[in-house]
């Protein structure tokens, strides 16, 4: 067999969906490159037609679709939704199952809070707090020696004012 | 060559290759599907439109609206279902904007255009130069099929009347796969060698 035969006999299994999709994916872009297997293409259709009764249409129909069709803006459709399907197959139950695992969290937690024991309230102290007693000037010795410890650019001996006013020293 | 074969895991119908392919703007790609479906539409559209020219000019501009809503098909469902309802629509547009009202001649039950009755296959909207080419072709057809030798006869009526798959035909033939294969594709070609004289003489669209 001929290599255009063996080419035409798979042209003839992918009219026939009998070709995997590599397989398709290569012979329909041989096919529309090859002026010999579009012929057969033409012949073969009108052929199942003729079997199936479907009738001619006249000799210039398809010479007068291509210069119409010439006339047309070419379309280009956005591949993109065709590629991210399958992302999207994959996306969609995801979110849900997300979706509901959340409700399902939030309403367990709304629903079965009370019957956990609450903790008692807070006795209420009478005791006075005990507030944090700072020396300011301990402050101040004390972030020097950070300065210069880490190498600031800022001079150690550079005065500083602190951004908070500690209480006295009671 | 022979050897036995599964069905193909992922069969992909030429249709939606030749979509995707005019759909990245390959014009040829658009051509083959109307050098595919020009008859099924001119027929379906007959059962609206009664005269041969405008039957062509609608199935044209089916063909064109089809072009033009293209970057729109997402293959949700078989292109050739698409198809129809844009010819349907086309041409009761037409007939309306004609001032005519759309009625259906015989039955349109099938999106798939395979279930017109007997008496479709009788051409009823050709010219007479039409008519009388696609009678010597119908008639040419049905001399070469019968004319096949045996096996390549049942391969090639399995497949085009019965639909059969090469799976389902093989098992009907006890022989392998690719062997259908192989007999499928020499009845066609032993059909068009028959054919090809006829059309150079009568029928070949101009552009092919």
């Amino acid at each position: 067999m001929t290599n255009q035969a063996t080419t035409n006999e798979r042209l003839s299994a992918l009219m026939d969906g009998e070709l995997d999709n590599a397989q398709a994916q290569a012979v329909i872009s041989e096919l529309l490159q090859s002026g010999e297997m579009q012929t057969a293409w033409y012949e073969w259709h009108m052929q199942q037609d003729s079997q199936h009764g479907h009738p001619l249409l006249s000799p210039d129909f398809m010479a007068a679709f291509t210069s119409r069709l010439h006339a047309e803006p070419v379309v280009v459709a956005p591949q993109r939704l065709r590629r991210a399907r399958p992302v999207r197959r994959l996306l969609v139950p995801l979110t849900a199952a997300a979706s509901v695992a959340f409700i399902g969290v939030a309403l367990w937690q709304g629903l079965y809070r009370p019957l956990t024991p609450a903790p008692a309230p807070l006795a209420v102290v009478s005791e006075p707090v005990v507030t944090a007693q700072v020396d300011p000037e301990a402050v101040r010795a004390y972030l020097s020696a950070h300065r210069e410890a880490a190498n600031s650019p800022l001079s150690a001996a550079e005065p500083m004012q602190l951004a908070f006013q500690p209480e006295a020293a009671h | 060559m022979d050897s036995p074969m599964q069905n193909p895991p992922s069969a992909r119908d030429a249709d939606a290759l030749l979509v995707e392919r005019a759909q990245s703007g390959d014009q040829r790609a658009f051509e083959l599907l109307v050098v595919k479906y020009q008859r099924r539409i001119a027929r379906l559209l007959s059962r609206l439109i009664r005269d041969p020219a405008e039957i062509e000019d609608v199935t044209q501009e089916a063909f064109i609206k089809a072009y033009r809503a293209l970057a729109n098909f997402r293959g949700e469902s078989a292109f050739y279902t698409w198809l129809y309802r844009i010819a349907l629509n086309t041409a009761k547009n037409h007939l309306q904007a004609q001032g005519r009202r759309p009625s259906l001649v015989g039955d349109v039950a099938d999106e798939d255009g395979e279930t017109l009755d007997a008496a479709a296959l009788v051409p009823d909207y050709h010219t007479p130069e039409t008519e009388l080419a696609n009678r010597q072709i119908v008639s040419t057809v049905n001399e070469a099929v019968s004319d096949l030798p045996e096996e390549l006869r049942t391969a090639i009526t399995l497949r085009e009347m019965e639909g059969l798959s090469y799976e389902e035909i093989a098992s009907m033939m006890d022989c392998p796969i690719g062997t259908v294969r192989s007999r499928i594709f020499r009845a066609r070609e032993a059909i068009a060698a028959r054919l090809r004289p006829l059309l150079s003489a009568v029928g070949r669209d101009k552009r092919w």
